[in-house]
């Protein structure tokens, strides 16, 4: 069938800022989905309040709306671009409810466009728990067993007819709340009396009632990519086993693919399962992921879940097979069946086939609970992780092992076995799944737990732990091999065994006390290299076109030569806070910009999420681990004539020595600039030559020296441990007995490891600079102004374009800094600088000669792609002869807003301060600061309240410069509510308020209002160390009843403009591509 | 010596006594249990079980004869159908098989299976080559050209039977390889001769092509409705 002819425009709706669980997956997918789109000619509208995203880049939508994921934003592109239908399945579980919510509304109607690629039933079959249940027992599938109880009795009928263990849900509670397992009828009894007593009823109304559900923990948990046309073709894309069983979310579970435990019988019945799930849900042209349990020992299956969409699994699907899913996705919904559209890999065979994998493929969840310590480690149904890493290998100890060192969280050695005292704490924290616990496994495994023992603690597959035992067993022999003939394990072929299970050249260094360098040269020696496979869906059946690599310790390589000159780019591997979607978007734009230049751009790295793995942006793609070992292995196979290692953020930085000893050429800055910006005493002493002020600082190897500094640079201070990465451990203090307590609890001090203090500017204003330097010219891409003050980790601070408080000198002085930075730094390509400025001097904090986050947000908005420039001058142009001198004028003002994961960590402050703990942006484009700063906060999903009650809670300092702001709240409409010193205040400045009890005081007291839904936006400046109980109480349950809460009054005073042009009236929208 | 494949492997493979397939497997005897079910009498030129654990489920009572059993003697065994089996290598040196399978797929409903579609492709005046990239995999897209849908088929074949070398008009060609376009499946227009070169009985692989079975079953059913057996007929030996 033909592309539908009814299809000119089509409307795409992005996945918004990055959440955990909804990542950079969706910008993959999204921006797969424009490009297909346009191949076939057709226009594309695209929706996204990202501005990181490379989906947002004007180059790859013909209207890109950078705008709140709001309905009447929506419809108001919708009357403006009138696109003939709209494509809700690429944008994540976002963009689907926002669809559903356009289509319900009526507003897709009013406008003639229709859903395509899944229609509003099927959406709406699948997202439905009743409509799904009927669905499935009508095509007789079998989805976990339930029902529902209103009395404690009924709860036990329930239960004897379904067997125990059950889980008990209660009904409509928050986070949980009154759910458990029970493995009899005693514990049911128990549960379902707490349950049905905190459970508020079904819609808030009526008596309450308890879900009662057959347990799966323990089962095993599988997912399978399902592909299906108009034509009723359907195909299995990928089959993937989680390692962790059920009871684990997804997101957060090691995943294999393919399914390594199932027969082909099992498998088989699962297939036919999943085909019975599209036709009975009519996903009539597109991609879904299904989730099956099965269990153990009698291999009953039943249906989780399925999602009628493009997914984190089928990116990583996509990764796994190299079958394009989100691409062919939208070529099904755009009316093409599968026979039609030829595989992307072979050219010549079509896309309805299923790939074959001669390779096993891991991916590992990466955590960040070393941002958020109060939080609860234990994984559940909840996804907690914020990125992953996918690694390949011939077999599934290799995989895993390349993961564990993609991972970057260790230093990619195997862990030791667990001390005889730990053991049985070990053990019996593995009963339920936690972040650690790939480690721990391998920490027994080496204490020679046994398999079987693991597999009944933990429900994981006694294969997967039996593969891990190999690998352990390995070391050991290792071990003994070395202790009694340092040299036999080369001889007798010990060391091309532990290459080929996947162990790291670092952890045979350590076991053989050699330096890395000096394994691999021996290795190399010895003939044990590796050799690049070829990803290529068919299992090397036909030709491969495509190049999609990975190294394995083989034979026989399959990389063609490459004529051209070669160029690698290092990526950025996992996902985390402070290192994310931006410096992707960076090494997507580089890659572009030289492939078009004509070299052949070969990407490294390990992230399944992101566009730079999808094959089609690279000439080459290798999916390796970015540490220098992986890394030198393709350079070595490619020999490329530049390697850049300043668009993937800290990762590809760190391998910079490395490589620069390894004698690879460095495009970009040298190696030298890069070390005088990142050792602090040299950079400290540089400023000083250059006669730049920077703030005092010192660094202490011990307590007492830390307590001196401190005292000598004088309160408040800003120390941070020197193995700090964005912005780890980081703290501002405001008095000695702060500073004790914070060299306890961080306690790494030495000399070796000092302590980094410096002073701290209170009150002043955070200015960031991105700029493209060539060593001649400085082109500055923008100013950017914060709008918490400095202190505030700048990724978690509200940022403008243009400054609108920032003197035009103060301005002019930044710019002239940067220009003289750059030139000191040597730099080439991307440099980002901090500034504070305070009393119109401008401080210097740090400079970092490379890519930035805020490198997409300004190109964005001042039109300028500054990863592509940076890229040419990389190789070697001058920006004098391509670049103009400065960005085109805008009239527009552009604002970025971090988006934090607060409610995802029951229990954790949700105060900004100096680590970094966003987990995404969004950007509010308009005429002026107002509207641009309102539109970045309905985009954010962090909306303020039309009206209500505002809550005020200022430290003594901030009474003054907020009462103003007080008084346009109330003049606003707003009624203010504050405890009584505040109020009192106010009052006496003749704005009306009202006292509410501190928690302390008596009741209903503040937090108590929250609860009740009284309170709808929550302005608290902390007091500092002394803010105690009551702060933190009221943040926390803000979070948790999702009122909007301000921390700073610079935060505020912005929110007061943006409320304001809220009032004027409705938002208007424009697209990247108008002039303005 | 000529090369490997034009050697006639089916001997080095096949069983040397019939035997009949059970409930529980292979058997010296028919299961009385299966009584009054159809019989269908496969060729074994290097059988997979699978074929005849689907022929059972298909309703059939299975009985299988060594590759070297003449049309005349496979005829007196009373089957209800027929079906030539899987196989390895080149059907050509196959002349004994060629020559039977021309005679019972003119006589009771037939079905071919990989080798014994290139039997009956050869038997009816077709021709068959090597492939160059042979078929083999779990993966292979099989289109239906009646319905345009694509099947998702278990492949393990080398060898194919030239579209172009079919007698003209006599058969319909059903299925063709959605990778190199050769022939996948073909139905005879005048005789209930049902011939496909993948394996539909799968295992390993996907069950899409799993209907050639119900197919079979139907062709045999409308046979025996237009001449009907005696009660029993099939027990006598």
């Amino acid at each position: 069938m033909p592309v539908r002819s009814d299809l000119k425009k089509v409307m795409v709706i992005g996945a918004g800022p990055i959440v955990i669980g909804q990542a950079c997956e969706f910008d993959y997918s999204g921006t797969q989905g424009c490009r297909a789109l346009k191949s076939l000619g057709i226009e594309v509208v695209l929706l996204n309040s990202n501005p990181a995203t490379i989906m947002t880049d004007p180059e790859f939508a013909d209207r890109t709306y950078i705008e709140p994921l709001l309905p009447e934003i929506a419809e108001r592109i919708l009357a403006r671009e009138k696109p003939d239908a709209l494509l809700p399945t690429l944008g994540g579980q976002t963009a689907l409810n926002l669809s559903v919510r356009l289509a319900r509304s009526g507003a897709l109607e009013r406008h003639g466009v229709r859903l395509i690629g899944a229609s509003l039933e099927a959406i709406e079959t699948a997202e439905d728990r009743e409509r799904f249940k009927t669905a499935m027992e009508a095509a007789g599938l079998q989805l976990p067993r339930s029902g529902y109880a209103g009395t404690v009795a009924e709860a036990v009928a329930l239960g004897e007819q379904l067997g125990y263990p059950l889980v008990i849900r209660s009904s409509f509670t928050l986070g949980g709340q009154g759910s458990g397992l029970v493995h009899d009828r005693r514990q049911l009894r128990e549960v379902a009396r707490l349950s049905l007593a905190s459970s508020p009823g079904m819609d808030g109304a009526g008596s309450p009632k308890v879900v009662i559900e057959e347990s799966l923990l323990g089962w095993k948990e599988f997912e399978l990519e399902v592909m299906r046309d108009r034509a009723d073709n359907c195909v299995i894309v990928c089959s993937i086993e989680n390692f962790d069983p059920m009871g684990v979310h997804t997101g957060d579970s090691i995943t294999v693919a393919p399914a390594q435990t199932l027969s082909d019988a099992c498998y088989q019945r699962m297939r036919d399962a999943a085909l019975q799930v599209m036709r009975a849900i009519r996903v009539e042209a597109g991609g879904s992921n299904i989730q099956f349990a099965v269990h153990p020992r009698t291999g009953e299956m039943r249906v989780i879940e399925m999602n009628p969409r493009v997914s984190r699994s089928s990116a990583l699907a996509s990764k796994a097979t190299g079958f394009p899913i989100a691409k062919i996705a939208t070529l099904l919904a755009a009316g093409l069946t599968l026979d039609e559209i030829p595989n992307d890999i072979t050219k010549k065979t079509p896309a309805c086939f299923e790939p074959a994998l001669d390779y096993c493929v891991v991916k590992i969840p990466r955590w960040a609970f070393e941002k958020f310590r109060s939080a609860d480690r234990r994984l559940g149904t909840r996804m907690k992780s914020v990125g992953e890493v996918m690694a390949i290998g011939r077999t599934f100890p290799e995989a895993l092992l390349k993961g564990w060192r993609a991972l970057e969280s260790g230093d990619g050695v195997l862990p030791d076995a667990a001390p005889l005292a730990e053991r049985q704490e070990l053990e019996r924290s593995l009963g339920e799944a936690h972040a650690d616990r790939l480690r721990d496994l391998f920490r027994l495994l080496a204490a020679d737990r046994q398999p079987e023992a693991l597999a009944a603690t933990t429900g994981i597959d006694p294969w997967f732990l039996h593969q891990m035992k190999r690998i352990v067993d390995l070391d050991r022999a290792l071990v003994e091999r070395i202790a009694r003939d340092p040299e036999a394990p080369w001889r007798e072929g010990l060391v091309r065994d532990a290459k080929r299970l996947g162990i790291s050249d670092r952890h045979l260094a350590r076991r053989m006390d050699l330096s890395e360098a000096d394994v691999r040269r021996r290795r190399q020696a010895f003939g044990i290299q590796p050799v690049m496979k070829a990803v290529d869906t068919c299992a090397a059946e036909f030709e491969a076109a495509t190049p999609y690599f990975y190294s394995t310790y083989e034979e026989e390589t399959e990389v063609p030569a490459s004529e051209r000159a070669r160029v690698v780019i290092l990526g950025s591997g996992p996902n985390r806070i402070g290192q994310g979607l931006e410096f992707d978007y960076c090494c997507v734009q580089a890659a572009l910009e030289l492939k078009q230049r004509g070299y052949d751009v070969l990407l490294v790295n390990s992230n399944p999420e992101t566009v730079s793995t999808d094959y089609d942006i690279s000439s080459r793609l290798y999916f390796e681990p970015l540490t220098a070992e992986d890394v030198l292995n393709v350079i070595e196979a490619e020999k490329p004539v530049g390697v850049i290692v300043q668009l993937g953020g800290q990762t590809p930085l760190k391998l910079a020595r490395a490589l620069h000893e390894a004698k690879v050429p460095l495009w970009g800055t040298p190696f030298d600039g890069l070390d005088l910006a990142e050792n602090r005493e040299r950079f400290r002493a540089l400023l000083d030559r250059l006669g730049i002020r920077q703030p005092e600082s010192l660094s202490a190897g011990s307590r007492e020296r830390a307590l001196q500094s401190a005292h000598a640079l004088g309160y408040p201070v800003l120390v941070r441990p020197s193995y700090v990465l964005g912005g780890r451990g980081m703290r501002v203090i405001y008095d000695e007995a702060e500073l004790a307590e914070w060299l306890e609890r961080e306690a790494l001090i030495s000399e070796q490891e000092p302590v980094l203090i410096d002073k701290f500017l209170e009150g002043a204003l955070e200015v960031d600079v991105d700029a493209v330097a060539d060593g001649e010219t400085v082109l500055v891409g923008a100013v950017m102004e914060h709008i918490e003050e400095a202190g505030i980790h700048s990724g978690d601070s509200t940022c403008v374009i243009p400054p609108f408080t920032l003197g035009e000198e103060t301005i002019v002085e930044v710019r002239e800094i940067t220009g003289r930075l750059a030139r000191a730094l040597g730099v080439r390509g991307l440099l980002n600088v901090q500034f504070a400025v305070r009393n119109q001097q401008v401080f210097v904090l740090e400079a970092n000669p490379r890519a930035s986050r805020t490198v997409p947000f300004v190109s964005k908005a001042v039109g300028l792609p500054l990863a592509r420039l940076a890229a040419r001058v990389m190789a070697g142009e001058r920006l004098a002869d391509f670049a103009p001198q400065e960005p085109p004028e805008s009239s527009l003002v552009s604002v970025k807003k971090p988006v934090l994961p607060f409610a995802r960590f029951p229990g954790e402050d949700a105060l900004l301060g100096p680590e970094m703990k966003s987990t995404g942006e969004v950007m509010g484009r308009d005429q002026d600061f107002g509207r641009a700063l309102a539109k970045a906060h309905l985009g954010s999903g962090d909306p303020w309240p039309s009206k209500g009650t505002v809550f005020l809670s200022l430290r003594d300092d901030d009474k003054r410069a907020i009462t103003f702001m007080a008084k346009k709240l109330v003049e606003l409409g707003y009624e203010l509510l504050a405890t009584r010193g505040t109020a009192r205040f106010l009052r006496r400045n003749g704005v009306p308020c009202r006292d509410v009890f501190k928690v302390r005081e008596g009741r209903p007291h503040v937090v108590d209002l929250i609860e009740a839904g009284q309170i709808q936006l929550v302005i608290n400046t902390p007091l500092g160390r002394t803010s105690g109980f009551d702060e933190k109480a009221i943040r926390e349950s803000a979070v948790a009843y999702g009122v909007p809460t301000i921390t700073t009054v610079a935060g505020a005073l912005a929110a007061v403009s943006g409320l304001e042009a809220l009032a004027r009236g409705p938002l208007d929208v424009s697209a990247l591509q108008e002039i303005t | 010596m000529p090369p490997r494949w034009s050697r006639a492997l089916a001997d080095l493979v096949t069983c040397t006594e019939r035997y009949w397939w059970t409930a529980a497997g292979p058997a010296e005897s028919s299961d009385p249990n299966d009584d009054g079910r159809p019989l269908a009498v496969v060729y074994d030129f290097g059988v997979k079980y699978n074929i005849l654990r689907r022929l059972r489920a298909a309703g059939f009572r299975v009985w299988v004869a060594p590759a070297r059993t003449s049309a005349r003697e496979v005829l007196a065994m009373e089957p209800d159908g027929v079906v030539l089996s899987n196989g390895p290598g080149d059907p050509e040196p196959l002349d004994f098989a060629i020559q039977a399978a021309r005679t019972v797929a003119e006589s009771v409903p037939t079905l071919g299976i990989c080798l014994g579609h290139q039997l009956l492709g050869l038997a009816f005046g077709g021709r068959t080559g090597k492939l160059k990239f042979g078929h083999r995999g779990i993966n292979h897209p099989v289109i239906d050209r009646r319905s345009g849908v694509v099947e998702v088929t278990s492949q393990n074949h080398g060898f194919f039977v030239d579209i172009g070398s079919l007698p003209q008009g006599e058969f319909e060609v059903t299925h063709v390889s959605g990778n190199d376009q050769t022939l996948e499946g073909m139905v005879h227009r005048g005789l209930p001769v049902l011939s496909c070169q993948y394996h539909p009985e799968a295992s390993p692989g996907p069950h899409d092509a799993r209907p050639w079975f119900r197919a079979f079953a139907e062709r045999v059913a409308e046979r025996r409705k237009a001449t009907p057996v005696p009660v029993g007929a099939g027990r006598r030996e």
